[in-house]
């Protein structure tokens, strides 16, 4: 267990910061979208006196940094792998496919949480808004589960990369059709009833729940576990499914001998 | 001369920014464009209605323009340096002027697929009142509105060859126009200073024009405001040419095209 699954994971992980954090690019490029829904919700919201929806928006920007960071960071990756070779290496490893690109993927999961701090800042001083929190304990440990909640669903999409040339696109697609379907940056009751359920689905949508709830006196904490638990479980779920097309993958890629699936 | 304006322009476009496959196309033109535009509309939709919903909406499709317009020029010249060919575009005898136009020329009409796409998904999912509105004052609005944010992206793509970076500037310009361009945000909401900075930002008078056309103005009232937006549009063409020159320059005074 600990020599075919925690140190490749481990190992692949620390690879994949290192690697991360020596390109600064690497955190830059996916700044914008998370600044752009975050800075203009907010001086939109300045005229309505809506702190509400102001915390949210803020917050909001940080989630979707999170997410823009871990699946388009995974995108480049594990293209890059495909492109220039380095899966056949990894085939010829012991270990599992899916537990390297696990630990890869959760190193781009943790860029997010730079990402996140770097996006809650930056429009918190473009905005000059300042929101407070009042259960900093709790607003950490939600975002410690939204962030594995979120680079889960990340890591789920992933082995699409492998197979598909239109996988890039689909991830342009779910890059900011996953932001609106979760109403991170407004209330959920304002998203199409044929849309709610759906949205459930999503861990954006229960990690906007986690973070504001958490930054509310006034809400129940019952609120915010009833978020965590909803969180953990499609953590839990996404990380099967990524693990699992990992393994689909490699038993097909074992079989057929050849990397060339399309 | 234009057939030989018109191979350039496609060569560039084909060449350096590679639209991808027809997937690709639809989701940089209408897909994103249109999710974006769903999610600035249902914030909206939250604490406003009427004429402010309708204005932030169509705000909002014209913001859409950026990533076609401003990134596919910005990428077309950007990836002059990836791809090798800066050397032979720098030793070649055209004009600076029409060979940076022709980088940007194909972004434009994407630009206009792009709004026309989230303009429509846009009015249709939040049944936007839309009698009265100059249609002729929207469109030319938002048609020198993707020309100024071509040429701004031809800058851009001067500044990413020196910087070795395209993303980020991309990332940059697209946080400044949805803040400064009072396309979503109503700018008497903003600082002095950032309202003063504005006025040289590309799609402000644009946008200022578009509103005014949505409120039934007529050409004559709206026409200043194309004016205006056409002279920050050409004053940062003449900048790019200008960058071009100088980065020309240093290259040769090097010998070689990597200024990094």
């Amino acid at each position: 267990m600990t020599a075919f699954v925690v140190r490749p994971v481990a190992a692949s992980f620390r690879y994949q910061l290192r690697v991360n954090l020596t390109t600064l690019s690497s955190i830059l490029i996916f700044l914008a979208t998370p600044i752009i829904f975050g800075s203009v919700s907010v001086l939109f919201l300045n005229s309505y006196n809506s702190p509400e929806l102001t915390t949210r928006a803020v917050l909001g920007s940080g989630i979707v940094a999170v997410w823009t960071t871990s699946l388009m960071l995974s995108n480049i990756t594990l293209s890059g792998e495909r492109w220039s070779g380095v899966v056949e290496m990894f085939l010829a490893t012991p270990s599992r496919l899916g537990t390297m690109m696990l630990g890869k993927l959760l190193a781009n999961a943790a860029q997010g949480v730079m990402a996140a701090c770097l996006s809650v800042t930056v429009v918190s001083l473009v905005t000059v808004t300042t929101i407070s929190v009042e259960k900093p304990l709790l607003l950490g440990l939600s975002a410690v589960i939204a962030t594995v909640s979120v680079g889960a669903l990340a890591f789920a999409w992933s082995p699409m990369l492998f197979i598909s040339r239109n996988a890039t696109s689909v991830f342009f697609v779910l890059d900011t059709s996953l932001v609106f379907v979760s109403a991170v940056f407004f209330p959920l009751s304002r998203l199409p009833d044929w849309l709610q359920p759906i949205s459930r689905l999503s861990p954006l949508r229960w990690a906007s729940e986690a973070l504001v709830t958490s930054a509310d006196a006034n809400a129940p904490a019952s609120e915010t576990f009833e978020a965590w638990a909803a969180l953990a479980i499609l953590g839990l779920v996404y990380a099967g499914i990524g693990l699992a097309g990992f393994g689909l993958l490699e038993r097909r890629l074992r079989r057929t001998g050849e990397l060339s699936t399309f | 001369m234009l057939w030989r304006f018109w191979t350039l322009s496609r060569t560039a476009y084909v060449g350096l920014y590679d639209p991808g496959t027809p997937l690709a196309f639809l989701v940089n033109i209408a897909i994103r464009p249109g999710f974006t535009l769903l999610t600035f509309g249902y914030l909206v939709a939250t604490v406003a209605d009427g004429a402010v919903l309708r204005d932030a909406v169509l705000g909002a499709a014209v913001l859409t323009l950026n990533w076609p317009t401003l990134g596919g020029a910005l990428q077309t010249v950007g990836y002059e340096l990836g791809n090798g060919t800066l050397g032979f575009t720098l030793a070649s005898p055209v004009a600076r002027g029409r060979l940076l136009a022709s980088r940007g020329l194909i972004h434009i009409p994407n630009g206009l697929l792009a709004f026309a796409a989230a303009a429509t998904i846009g009015s249709l999912v939040f049944r936007l009142d839309l009698g009265g509105v100059n249609w002729l004052g929207v469109a030319g609005s938002v048609l020198v509105i993707s020309v100024s944010l071509t040429a701004l992206g031809l800058l851009l793509g001067i500044g990413s060859l020196k910087l070795r970076e395209v993303w980020a500037l991309l990332g940059v310009a697209s946080v400044t126009l949805y803040v400064l361009s009072g396309a979503i945000i109503p700018l008497d909401t903003l600082h002095p200073a950032a309202q003063a900075a504005a006025s040289v930002v590309p799609t402000r008078w644009g946008v200022e024009g578009m509103h005014r056309a949505l409120d039934g103005d007529g050409i004559a009232t709206v026409a200043p405001y194309w004016l205006a937006e056409v002279g920050v549009g050409a004053a940062v063409f003449m900048l790019a040419i200008g960058a071009l020159r100088l980065y020309e320059l240093d290259a040769r005074r090097r010998g070689s095209v990597d200024l990094i």
